[in-house]
């Protein structure tokens, strides 16, 4: 089922790129009659704010080293005409300076916010709000055809010892302050939309100035619980021949087959790596949002990805333009993650009998880990016997 | 407001007579009390030494569809009947999007960096003042001075000593730069005005 | 259970800490538009 979830989340990302904006191709164009100057049409495209490809202006910007030699006549000009120069201003290719302190000062044009804003509030909130509807509607479905997981022949009545407390506390470290941020994160995305409405301009000024502080500051318990269940569980997390044997059968979560599993199945070892990655990811974007302007990592990443792939991301990004992608990634990521978890929660919670104890108090059912682990059940009774026997 | 809803406020910067002297940044921080640290108002310079040097003076555009705006998750921005787009202190929460949104980069932050203390967004109000009554106190400290309220335009253009810098209704101002091309032959680059009040294309 | 209550206290005391130490460790929000040259304060 973690896999359909993945190929879910895969297929929603996947959708971003066929919505109209992104598909539109814009059409080559003849510019001869106008001499390369834009066209009836260029024009005509624009009013219905169709996509068209400007580079024919955008690249137009004339050549200083046709300029006449300083004493010359003219030679004060610049080797370029007055369009040229208003052109490379409006595409922003130009060399500024100017006195005045902070962040972006010299940027004059950059317009990737509209674009930016119509990705933040359409597919991002579509897709994403959509996808963790579905996973919860999925769920829902999920427990009434196939129920409570029980366990089987009921319990055995004796303890075994699954988590620590450091590694309990890890892992509520890390979901409480998720939830948390998933929360006040979706109050910042989607509240203009959905809250405003109903509770009014001023009363949501105060929940989202709330919100965007537990938000901001809550998201270093996060990473210190990513950090704290990495080093913890990573050794228990390598994949193995057995999860082949163990997604063969599904986790038996639709049978009721119970294959073999160590201390992590299969299904956490994804859920694992899921969390550690995006987690890791959504956590970098998220620093590059908390010191603006002072982490700019997609240029570097997009040149990286150009060389390896041979895509065609941009490179020169403006500062705002480093703060938009930062955005959107940490969003998509978040949205990804969450659904993640949803299906996660249930699982560990109402989904199956005694799994819940696991991450409550720490002992779960023997009969229960039994038919779950039951490798790492030998494993610890081996251990415990060599503890008895000295 | 005096201009009455008959105007479409708007800024225009003549970059052929522009000479980079920033009385427009110092006039702008004296008129309205701007806090040290907040430009609401600054001057670019390109090719700065070079032939082809140009010096242009930015500022908020009071875009007609304006990014700020549409981005704002707490939708504290809003245009008056001239055009001028304004937003309410009160509810900001200082995320900084409209930043990022901002084709300009006009809106100012008192305290930059960290995002969780960013301070309320600060930006030109085209002397315009904020929602609290016209010329009140509350609205001096918070926004500055209301000058459109007393019948007079930004300070900034007011006082350009070359009358580089134009403020006022969009086709008056624009009237004026059609003779200034038209006399002196060249330079008609209007600059900002496709990007701030023609239709925002995907 | 317990312990539970205690990762989610702990949580929210690392939320409170956070600010205060960020301004300790210089990552306050006035170093960015901070000039040598000129200072009022």
């Amino acid at each position: 089922m973690k896999s359909k979830l993945f190929s879910a989340a895969v297929f929603a990302l996947a959708t971003l790129y066929f919505t109209p904006v992104w598909a539109q191709e814009a059409p080559a164009v003849d510019r001869t009659a106008t001499g390369g100057a834009q066209t009836l049409e260029d024009i005509m495209r624009r009013q219905e704010q169709l996509k068209i490809d400007d580079s024919f202006r955008s690249e137009n910007l004339g050549n200083p080293a046709n300029a006449a030699p300083i004493g010359g006549q003219l030679g004060t000009l610049g080797g370029r005409s007055d369009s040229d120069i208003y052109r490379a201003i409006r595409y922003n290719s130009i060399d500024p300076s100017t006195q005045v302190r902070g962040p972006a000062a010299d940027v004059l044009i950059q317009d990737e916010g509209i674009a930016w804003y119509k990705l933040r509030e359409g597919p991002v909130i579509t897709y994403g709000g959509g996808a963790l509807l579905a996973i919860i509607a999925l769920l829902a479905v999920f427990y009434f055809v196939r129920g409570r997981i029980k366990i089987e022949g009921g319990p055995a009545g004796t303890k075994i010892e699954r988590f620590k407390a450091i590694e309990r506390f890890g892992h509520w470290l890390l979901a409480g302050s998720f939830i948390a941020l998933g929360l006040t994160g979706l109050t910042t995305l989607m509240g203009r939309s959905f809250l405003i409405p109903v509770m009014g301009p001023e009363a949501f000024a105060t929940l989202a100035a709330g919100s965007k502080w537990l938000h901001n500051n809550i998201a270093w318990a996060f990473m210190l619980g990513l950090v704290l269940t990495f080093f913890m569980w990573v050794a228990h997390n390598i994949p193995s021949k057995l999860d082949w044997q163990w997604i063969k059968v599904g986790g038996g979560i639709f049978t009721s087959a119970h294959p073999s599993a160590k201390k992590f199945n299969a299904g956490q070892k994804i859920v694992f790596w899921t969390v550690m990655v995006l987690g890791f990811s959504v956590s970098l974007s998220g620093l590059s949002l908390l010191f603006p302007f002072q982490m700019p990592m997609f240029a570097e990443t997009f040149s990286a990805m150009n060389s390896v792939l041979g895509t065609g991301f941009p490179t020169d990004l403006t500062p705002h333009e480093e703060m938009q992608y930062a955005n959107i990634w940490h969003s998509i990521m978040a949205f990804v993650l969450m659904v993640a978890i949803i299906a996660h929660i249930y699982i560990g919670s109402v989904g199956m009998e005694g799994a819940f104890d696991a991450m409550g108090n720490g002992k779960v059912d023997l009969e229960w880990a039994r038919q779950h682990h039951d490798l790492w059940v030998a494993e610890v009774e081996a251990k415990q016997g060599k503890g008895d026997s000295p | 407001m005096a201009l009455e809803g008959k105007a479409r406020a708007k800024f225009l910067v003549d970059a052929e007579r522009c000479i980079e002297c920033n009385a427009c940044v110092t006039a702008c921080k004296n008129e309205n009390g701007v806090p040290w640290g907040i430009n609401r108002r600054r001057v670019v310079t390109i090719e700065d030494g070079k032939p082809g040097e140009r010096s242009i003076s930015v500022a908020c555009m009071h875009c007609s569809d304006a990014p700020c705006m549409a981005v704002c998750p707490v939708d504290v921005f809003y245009q008056t009947e001239d055009g001028i787009v304004l937003h309410s202190k009160d509810l900001c929460i200082g995320c900084g999007y409209c930043f990022y949104a901002c084709p300009f980069g006009a809106p100012q932050f008192p305290q930059a960096g960290n995002f969780g203390s960013r301070g309320k967004m600060d930006k030109c109000t085209f002397c315009a003042g904020g929602p609290e009554e016209d010329n009140s106190a509350a609205e001096y400290s918070k926004y500055g001075r209301n000058r459109i309220a007393e019948g007079k335009l930004p300070l900034c253009a007011e006082m350009c000593s070359t009358k580089a810098l134009l403020a006022g209704d969009g086709s008056e101002v624009a009237d004026i730069y059609r003779q200034r091309v038209v006399s002196r032959g060249f330079g008609s680059g209007a600059w900002g005005w496709g990007t701030a009040y023609g239709k925002k294309g995907a | 259970m317990k312990v539970m209550i205690s990762a989610f206290v702990a949580a929210l005391v690392i939320a409170f800490a956070a600010p205060v130490v960020l301004n300790q460790f210089g990552w306050s929000s006035a170093e960015l538009t901070r000039s040598e040259s000129v200072r009022l304060d």
